[in-house]
């Protein structure tokens, strides 16, 4: 389960990210295609991976993982799908209902609902995004099991929270 | 052979199935289907090339002058020269022979005229010719041949222990004799594939050459263009020869074109449009995927029978001659004027189409391909490396441009001193559901090393 921001940061594009960062963004990539990626049957996370390719990195691992990950859409050892029911208020039915996760990025929310959804959990991946930090205790609470690819940037907002 | 099974949803000639066995790298290819668009992919030395070399081997032999021999390894004139049987065979085994069995559905002509030889209620609607040849002391012999039909087989075969031919038939009273067969001893085959002429002559009716002649008229609708092209010249004899293709090095691919224009030869680009001449079609093709945009065939002076390539790189530019632009015109020229020179229902085998192509014309080269095989029934073989003509049919198939039951996709790998062939699983949605380790290079992989890379050489610097 990879946040777009994952995506991105692998392709050097994340300014605060540190090259340490961006490779570790980059071997995630290329385990995750070589495991299983998960999407929304819906094509949310598709279109928004799509949406945040850059035309200036044709060669970037975003792109190239990109290509492979279509390559992999009608294998289902590699790519399975999970369906998203809409809610007016959580976005997603299957996104926990929780008054500690209201201020959560509701266009974050796809990769939570689609990890619960799985039944599978599998790690929802993020790299430069600090609300997925801010909101960890409450995700883990309600069974979203989060991986942060950089410790270096996990260490700066450990920093700013203890400051 | 085992009879193969796939079903055609097409009336148009068309090879659907080959088996290979003991030939070069291959042990047995096992039954493939064969489809309007068959694509052989796969690394260097996997055997791709020998899959059409079996075809041109059984092509050159049908064509051959030379009745009595077994096959036509061919020469400098031919579109392969493979040598001998001992060259050919696999691991150089001469105790195996080489078998092989190619199943197409014949001409709606053909269709009728071997009904009416055998019966309306005999199923012609596929045809299947499966036969061996092996080593022998005077040379390559052919140890047997048999055409399949609905539930009719028809053959030929060589019984080494009594050294004489003799006829098979399912059921034994398919085809009446007028007089008792095999006394005296039936003489050898012609070629690999042919009835001798005195059981020929015996038969009532001619369903034993009419067979004969529906496998020679496939033969003679397959064309073959190698990856290795002529390079351009400033100028090009024409006589008013009506070439049968664009040569093997497409050296004709001009020619083809003017004699094209001489016999009117129109392509129909669609429905309500305005029929066009074949080198107009060309030139269009030309200018969709963006290499020139203008082409013209003109003659030097009036009589003189020689021609000029006239082309524009873009509306502004300077006319010069097809020497003085880049090399990709001249290469991808005789591709296209192939697939819309020969004849409706003509099978074309391409090896490498995409050789000298920048990637986007690659990827437009699998949209010329696609428009011959919907607009003019021909069946279309490629031997190809590259990945942007797979990615674009992939999308073409998405888009529903063309079916994905009309794509035949392999991957032909090296294992253990062997070929294997692997069919991709095409699905409607453009998706390959076995894509194979190494089917092209790792480009994630590139990017990946790329930014370990940086991170391991710039990161303390930062």
């Amino acid at each position: 389960m990879l946040d777009t921001n994952v995506l991105v940061t692998a392709d050097g594009r994340a300014p605060q990210a540190p090259l340490p960062c961006v490779a570790a963004c980059a071997e995630a990539l290329n385990a995750a295609v070589r495991d299983v990626v998960w999407l929304d049957d819906g094509g949310e996370i598709l279109e928004e991976y799509q949406r945040n390719l850059n035309r200036d990195y044709p060669l970037g691992v975003m792109a190239t993982f990109f290509v492979e990950l279509q390559s992999n859409l009608g294998v289902p050892e590699r790519c399975r799908m999970v369906s998203l029911s809409p809610n007016d208020n959580r976005v997603y039915e299957e996104f926990p209902e929780d008054a500690a996760l209201a201020a959560f990025d509701r266009s974050d929310r796809k990769f939570a609902a689609v990890a619960l959804a799985s039944n599978m959990d599998p790690d929802v991946l993020n790299a430069v995004d600090s609300d997925w930090w801010h909101h960890r205790v409450a995700l883990a609470a309600n069974g979203v099991h989060m991986r942060f690819v950089c410790s270096e940037l996990v260490a700066e907002w450990q920093r700013e929270g203890a400051g | 052979m085992d009879a193969f099974s796939y079903v055609a949803g097409r009336e148009i000639q068309m090879i659907t199935g080959l088996r290979i066995k003991n030939f070069k790298g291959w042990k047995d290819t096992k039954p493939f289907r064969l489809a309007p668009i068959t694509g052989l992919f796969g690394t260097n030395s996997s055997g791709k090339t020998s899959l059409l070399q079996l075809l041109l081997l059984l092509k050159q032999t049908s064509e051959s002058a030379d009745r009595r021999i077994a096959l036509d390894f061919g020469d400098d004139k031919t579109p392969v020269a493979l040598g001998t049987l001992l060259d050919v065979l696999y691991r150089h085994d001469d105790t195996n022979a080489l078998e092989w069995a190619v199943e197409w559905i014949p001409r709606a002509d053909e269709r009728a005229t071997l009904a009416d030889d055998i019966g309306n209620s005999v199923d012609v609607s596929k045809l299947e010719l499966a036969g061996a040849v092996s080593s022998a002391k005077s040379g390559p012999r052919t140890d047997s041949f048999s055409y399949s039909f609905g539930k009719n087989r028809i053959g030929y075969r060589y019984d080494p222990g009594r050294r004489r031919y003799s006829l098979e038939m399912e059921p034994a009273d398919l085809v009446q004799f007028g007089r008792p067969v095999g006394r005296p001893p039936l003489s050898e085959p012609t070629k690999c594939y042919g009835f001798p002429d005195e059981l020929k002559s015996y038969s009532k009716g001619e369903v034993l050459a009419d067979l004969e002649l529906t496998f020679e008229s496939l033969m003679s609708s397959l064309y073959y263009l190698g990856p290795l092209r002529d390079d351009p010249k400033r100028q090009y004899v024409w006589g008013g020869a009506q070439p049968r293709d664009v040569g093997m090095r497409g050296q004709l691919a001009v020619a083809a074109l003017l004699a094209a224009r001489a016999r009117s030869l129109m392509i129909s680009p669609g429905p309500r449009k305005k029929r066009q001449h074949l080198e107009k079609y060309v030139a269009t093709w030309l200018e969709r995927l963006s290499l020139i945009s203008r082409f013209e065939v003109r003659e030097v002076r009036a009589g003189s029978n020689l021609f000029q390539v006239h082309i524009l790189r873009d509306p502004e530019s300077a006319d010069v001659l097809l020497t003085d632009v880049g090399f990709g015109v001249s290469q991808i020229l005789p591709v296209i004027v192939l697939c819309f020179y020969v004849p409706e229902g003509s099978t074309v085998l391409l090896e490498q189409p995409e050789i000298h192509l920048h990637p986007a014309v690659q990827a437009g080269l699998a949209d010329v391909l696609i428009d011959a095989v919907n607009r003019r029934g021909i069946q279309v073989i490629i031997e190809s490396h590259s990945e942007h003509l797979v990615r674009r049919l992939l999308r073409r198939v998405a888009e529903d441009n063309i079916r994905s039951t009309d794509c035949a996709l392999y991957f032909c790998d090296s294992m253990e001193g062997h070929n294997v062939l692997t069919e991709l699983e095409l699905t409607e949605k453009g998706a390959i559901s076995n894509w194979p380790k190494g089917f092209f290079g790792e480009p994630l992989e590139e990017a990946v090393a790329t930014t370990r890379a940086v991170a391991a050489r710039f990161a303390t610097a930062d």
